[in-house]
């Protein structure tokens, strides 16, 4: 058993050189977006600068981030949701980079989602709609805005916002658009099913539409177009009233050793090289709106990004825990 | 003519290409106490755990109270056999006190509660260990537990009753007292048994018959005395301890030591060619007691044994033990007889 | 007290303060860092962090309408999931260690598949199945309103036992392989039938292990939240493992609200433990001395054919269907149209090999990970199993509590606490573990840790006092006495220990995801990664290669194993 136990150490410490030997001082970028594998390929091809990617989904990646704290051991974080970006930049950990984004040909919208602080800058956008289950509401006539949905109250399936980033901010955004008391009211006549009405992930949404009880779901819209590519039997719809933006933005590290590297990054990224590459990714994220001019967003996406809202993340951030509070006790069993 | 409480017919085992059973045949009759003496891998273990029904033999019969309950054909579980084993060590249920350990067979078997009250108390009495019947088994010594074995056993009235070394896992002091009350309850109880040792003292001590097993065969099957006054061969004799064995050829009633030539009466018949001597410890006399029966050797050991010397004499080629009423120092000779009416010789 | 003239070697008296340290730096530190921002809130804070102590999680904690529901509930999971699961197992293991089953070697190996299928694959996979538009339906076999009636209560016991009963059968299935045959023998001659013998001798015989079982499986089921929330969704079921998963899902995470959920759970899992220790189900009952014989196995007869069709439903349920459910997912496009014949491709699979890259490096550094934590997990507890063994009665129940208690909280606490103390305090951060290979193996050995002791203790227990006396007077040290006496007797639970860690690292979720090397994702990141994306046939092709990379591997061991004569029975 000695030996056993001395080919362990000694196995262990080989990992432990051998870790330590790899943990080449290359540029790290922490992203949740499945388009980062694309576009770091482009961006390694066209200035030889090695990455290491982390990628995780964004749920677990703000918590590693989050537990980081003051010491993030990324170069450039690249996620989806604004507020999210907007506290680390006022936390002090993400570098304000003025002009980095000055030569980017952004759209309306993209121009408009830069923040002050330039210390975020955003890369492709997405929003929340509905998803309609065509089989499922038959001859029914489908909703055209958030209010229809009162309609076919009880088959209507959403995520916990509790849960799920994006989600609160669907839900911020409702209520910014029809007023606090008036948007519960209306949410309490929509989802009067527990079973589908808060659901932890954006997959097991899709799954009560497809083959669960729900015929229609709040759901972000690059999911819906990645059902659709996959033949599923689901149509998108934007509500009238209006959606809001949630746009995926990328900073820089404060404590940063690569600065030069990562801004080079970021600046690759809002180009529409880069956007065409990121378009090949398989899977939702690859169904983003683009926010650089000349480039199309693919499949049945349509280009409506012009009337999307911009959420006020300052009174979102203040509301959370009752938002959530509320949610949670009205629609989570 | 009753019949016998246990017979076995040609019971053969083999383990792999090793026969554990050799074609035996076996019967006690009702009311006897058999004990089984052997070396380690004779067999008696086997024999007593076919008997119980926990291993399944190749061939033969087995009958208990003329009751078929083995066969190539029949086959009776050893759940419904009632037969009573007492295991080696003692096997008592530890999370059971012991008057649950008694009353389990019973209330498996459907009794009442009256009747297993009954049995229990009988049975605690008799082996008086009444205070002891709330004790966990991690609570009693080892001769209260082996009490609590028999107790066991003698609460479900078996019709045999079976012990594999009962007494081997006891200090020596304690074996001989349990010994005694063990029997006497077996006997006071009527009942049958066979009884399994290596101690061939005990198996004398206890038993009405005593079978000795050799590599899955009885080679004697007799009373002890018989069997200590004329044990059949060779390996008996040994078996037997304490006896020495002398080397030597046979004519007609005078046999001829190996080493040295010297002549011996002795009483065992006509016997021819190569044979042994037995030698008792207890048999040998001063040398001019019997002086046509003399025998000398040189003392290689002195022992003393409480009420006599127990000297190793070398006698031509062989080492003998005989008892002697003083001390011999080693190295020198003796001079000692046998009297002829004493001594068997057996064949080779 | 006299204190022995001879210093250090011979310690009999199984005090060992450096494994316990190392199980503290393993374990204790990283939660103890979340646990203790109940109270210390902004010690971490990225912007000002201090010492200022502050009770308001605590307070929003107890006085939270929903707290005493959720406890209620997770109690009441907690005990029906735990003895159904322990129900099942020991049932298994009586069957197939003391009878003459057919095919015997199949049924052996189903607690390892059903163990070796991470949970999240199993919740997918019931999902896939029982979904009113899902492959049961589609077949036929279930109504749609079958199909929406079993997520509730009795779909989640099912599923449950379905998917927890391994951990009670291998704990069983150890303590009666050292039960002397010799009792069974005296039931037998006490003309006791089989029934009879089971009920009032065997599994009085067992309650150590089964009280073990029990314990081990409420903690799992009270630490769960994937399972319960898919399958029981409509049960108006609050659980406390809801509020941990919330308070971790918003930026910045509310360590404050997590760590005082943690210590709820903590409570709960310990007073578990204290209930059941002064309940008596840990009396000692230490029965192998050496001489015990052989256990014999009983005859079916008539009752094979029942017995078989018994396990071939448990094989189908626990095994089969959600196996069968990912496999399909893996070979169909769209999730509406089920079964559909054009919906089969080979697209998913296909992609699987085509990333190979990141895919296939990814299958076999976890791998790689998975071997050296198995390594090292099993070293470490069995020196420090063994060591417990040697304490107090005190000391053990301490430590089985503790183990409980780990089990019981959330593998994503134990994963920040290590972000926390790895990269954040003072001292440990500058070691430069963070980000590195050898940190995510040490965190995967973390993780399975108190599994390994469990099943060692569970292993040790039937080992009476007097081997170790024997010992003692030879002359021997605890060490001596370790390796040359004890290993020998052990030798299959330290071999289950090993597989189960190896296994579990494969698939090892939260620690694959929060400690994830620069160098390169693990495996359990990416096939979440895929789920969460709606990729969720490449995630079931992914797994599948997975488990039959498992499959493989543990054929050639058992084979390599057989052939050597390494063990005496196959599987374990």
């Amino acid at each position: 058993m000695n030996k056993t136990i001395l080919a362990g150490t000694l196995a262990s410490c080989l990992l432990g050189a051998a870790a330590s030997a790899s943990a080449a001082d290359h540029l790290v970028v922490y992203s949740a977006l499945d388009t980062v594998d694309a576009a770091t390929k482009a961006f390694t091809a066209k200035t030889g600068i090695p990455v290491d990617l982390v990628r995780l989904s964004t749920g677990e990646l703000l918590g590693k981030v989050a537990a980081e704290g003051d010491k993030p051991q990324f170069d450039v974080l690249w996620v989806e949701g604004s507020a999210v970006m907007s506290r680390l930049a006022e936390q002090g950990i993400l570098k304000s980079e003025p002009g980095l984004a000055d030569k980017a040909d952004y759209t309306d919208l993209g121009r408009r989602l830069v923040p002050q602080s330039q210390a975020y800058f955003p890369v492709s956008v997405s929003t929340t709609a509905i998803a309609v289950n065509t089989k499922k509401i038959g001859e029914a006539a489908p909703p055209k805005s958030w209010s229809d949905l009162q309609n076919f109250a009880g088959k209507v399936a959403a995520k916990d916002p509790n849960l799920s980033g994006p989600a609160f901010q669907w839900l911020a955004g409702y209520f910014a658009d029809k007023g606090v008391d008036a948007g519960k009211a209306e949410l309490e006549k929509i989802l009067t099913n527990k079973a589908i009405s808060g659901i932890p992930s954006g997959g097991a949404v899709n799954k009560a539409l497809i083959t669960g009880d729900a015929g229609l779901a709040i759901q972000q819209d690059t999911s819906i177009y990645a059902l659709i590519d996959q033949k599923e039997p689901v149509s998108v719809v934007y509500p009238s009233e209006g959606v809001v933006a949630i746009p995926s933005s990328a900073g820089i590290a404060a404590i940063s050793s690569h600065e030069d590297q990562a801004k080079a990054y970021i600046q690759f990224l809002l180009t529409a090289e880069a956007e065409k590459a990121m378009l090949q990714t398989e899977g939702g994220d690859g169904f983003f709106a683009p926010v650089i001019n000349g480039v199309k967003g693919k499949g049945a996406r349509v280009d409506n990004t012009a009337t999307w809202q911009i959420l006020d993340d300052k009174t979102a951030s203040a509301n959370e825990t009752d938002w959530k509070q509320w949610f949670r006790d009205q629609f989570v069993p | 003519m009753t019949q016998p409480a246990l017979q076995c017919s040609a019971l053969a085992k083999s383990l792999g290409d090793k026969t554990v059973l050799n074609d035996l045949a076996f019967t006690v009759e009702p009311g006897e106490v058999v004990a089984l003496v052997g070396a380690s891998g004779s067999g008696k273990s086997t024999l007593l755990r076919s008997i119980a029904g926990l291993i399944s033999p190749d061939r033969g019969e087995i009958r208990i109270r003329g009751d078929l309950v083995w066969s190539r054909h029949a086959e009776v579980p050893a759940e419904d056999r009632n037969v009573g084993l007492v295991f080696q060590d003692y096997a008592l249920w530890p999370h059971m006190s012991v008057r649950q350990n008694l009353s389990f067979g019973l209330e498996v078997r459907g009794h009442g509660r009256e009747e297993i009250r009954r049995r229990i108390d009988h049975a605690l009495e008799i082996t008086q260990l009444g205070a002891l019947a709330d004790r966990r088994p991690s609570e009693l010594s080892g001769g209260q537990q082996q009490r609590v074995a028999i107790a066991r056993c003698l609460a479900m009235r078996p019709r045999l009753l079976l012990l594999d070394e009962p007494l081997s896992n006891l200090d020596a002091a304690l074996r001989d007292d349990l010994r005694c009350e063990m029997m006497r309850l077996i006997r006071s109880e009527g009942m049958t048994a066979v009884y399994v040792t290596h101690d061939q003292v005990e198996a004398m001590a206890v038993s009405d018959r005593l079978a000795v097993m050799d590599r899955g065969s009885i080679v004697q099957f007799a009373a002890p005395q018989a069997i200590y006054a004329a044990p059949a061969n060779a390996f008996v004799a040994r078996f037997l301890g304490g006896f020495s064995l002398i080397s030597g050829t046979a004519h007609d009633n005078r046999f001829a030591v190996g080493g040295d030539g010297r002549i011996l009466n002795h009483s065992s018949g006509g016997l021819n060619g190569s044979a042994m001597l037995v030698v008792r410890p207890e048999d040998s006399r001063p040398a001019c007691a019997h002086p046509e029966n003399n025998l000398t050797g040189e003392v290689v050991d002195s022992a003393f044994h409480g009420r006599c010397w127990r000297l190793q004499v070398r006698v031509g080629g062989d080492l003998v033990r005989i008892d002697w009423p003083q001390s011999e120092l080693p190295g020198s000779a003796l001079a000692f007889s046998l009297p002829p009416e004493r001594c068997t010789v057996l064949p080779a | 007290m006299i204190t022995s003239l001879h210093i250090g070697r011979r310690n009999w008296n199984g005090s060992a303060p450096l494994l316990w340290l190392v199980a503290f730096v393993l374990i204790g530190l990283p939660l103890l860092l979340v646990l203790v921002q109940a109270v210390l809130p902004k010690l971490f804070d990225p912007v000002a962090p201090s010492f200022t102590p502050s009770v308001a999680a605590l307070t929003r904690l107890v006085s939270s309408p929903r707290l005493f529901r959720g406890i209620v509930n997770t109690i009441l999971l907690g005990l029906v999931g735990a003895t159904v699961s322990t129900a099942l197992g020991t049932a298994l293991a009586l069957v197939l260690t003391l009878t003459d089953l057919r095919l015997r070697r199949l049924w052996l190996s189903l607690p390892w598949v059903v163990f070796a299928t991470p949970s999240y694959l199993k919740g997918l996979a019931w999902v896939l199945l029982m979904s009113p538009g899902g492959y049961l339906v589609y077949l036929g076999v279930l109504s749609p309103d079958g199909a929406s009636a079993f997520f509730g209560p009795p779909g989640l016991l099912l599923v449950m036992a379905a998917a927890l009963f391994p951990v009670p059968y291998f704990i069983v299935r150890s303590r009666l392989q050292g039960l002397g045959g010799e009792f069974i023998d005296a039931a037998r001659m006490a003309s006791a039938r089989p029934g009879q013998t089971i009920r009032r001798i065997v599994v009085p015989m067992l309650m150590p292990a089964i009280g073990l079982s029990l314990l081990t499986t409420f903690a799992e089921v009270v630490g769960d939240f994937g399972m319960a929330n898919t399958i029981a969704r409509s049960m108006n079921f609050g659980l406390l493992t809801y509020n941990i998963y919330a308070a971790t899902a918003s930026f910045p995470v509310d360590f404050a609200a997590a760590g005082a959920q943690a210590l709820l759970l903590v409570l709960l899992v310990s007073g578990s433990v204290a209930a059941t220790a002064l309940g008596g189900v840990d009396r000692e009952t230490r029965f192998l001395s050496g001489r015990n014989r052989q256990l014999m196995t009983y005859k079916l007869g008539r009752w094979q054919l029942p017995a078989l069709a018994c396990l071939a439903l448990t094989a189908l349920i626990a095994a089969v269907l959600p196996l069968l459910a990912i496999v399909l997912r893996a070979f169909t496009v769209s999730l509406g149209d089920a079964l559909a014949p054009g919906n089969f491709s080979l697209a998913a699979m296909r992609s699987v090999f085509d990333i190979t890259d990141v895919a296939g490096q990814a299958l076999l550094w976890s791998f790689v990970y998975a071997f050296f934590a198995a390594v090292l997990a099993v070293v470490f507890s069995t020196l420090f199993a063994y060591r417990i063994s040697l304490a107090s009665r005190a000391t053990r129940l301490l430590s089985s509590g503790m183990a409980m208690v780990t089990v019981a909280i959330p593998g994503i606490i134990l994963a920040f606490g290590y972000i926390l103390l790895y990269n954040r305090l003072p001292g440990f951060r500058d070691i430069g573990l963070y980000g590195s290979r050898l940190l995510l193996v040490i965190g995967y050995v973390a993780a399975a840790l108190p599994y390994c002791l469990i099943f060692l203790w569970a292993a040790l227990d039937r080992l009476g006092a007097s081997l170790r006396e024997a010992s003692r007077l030879s002359g021997a040290g605890p060490m001596q006495h370790l390796r040359r006496i004890v290993l020998p007797l052990i030798r299959r639970a330290v071999a289950v220990a090993f597989g189960v860690t190896m296994v579990r690292s494969i698939f090892e979720l939260p620690m694959s995801q929060f400690l994830m090397p620069s160098a390169g994702p693990a495996l359990p990141a990416l096939i979440v990664n895929d789920f969460t994306q709606d990729r969720d046939a490449v995630a079931c092709a992914l797994a599948l290669v997975a488990l039959c990379a498992v499959g493989l591997v543990a054929g050639i061991v058992t084979l390599l194993g057989k052939s050597r004569h390494l063990t005496t029975e196959t599987g374990s």
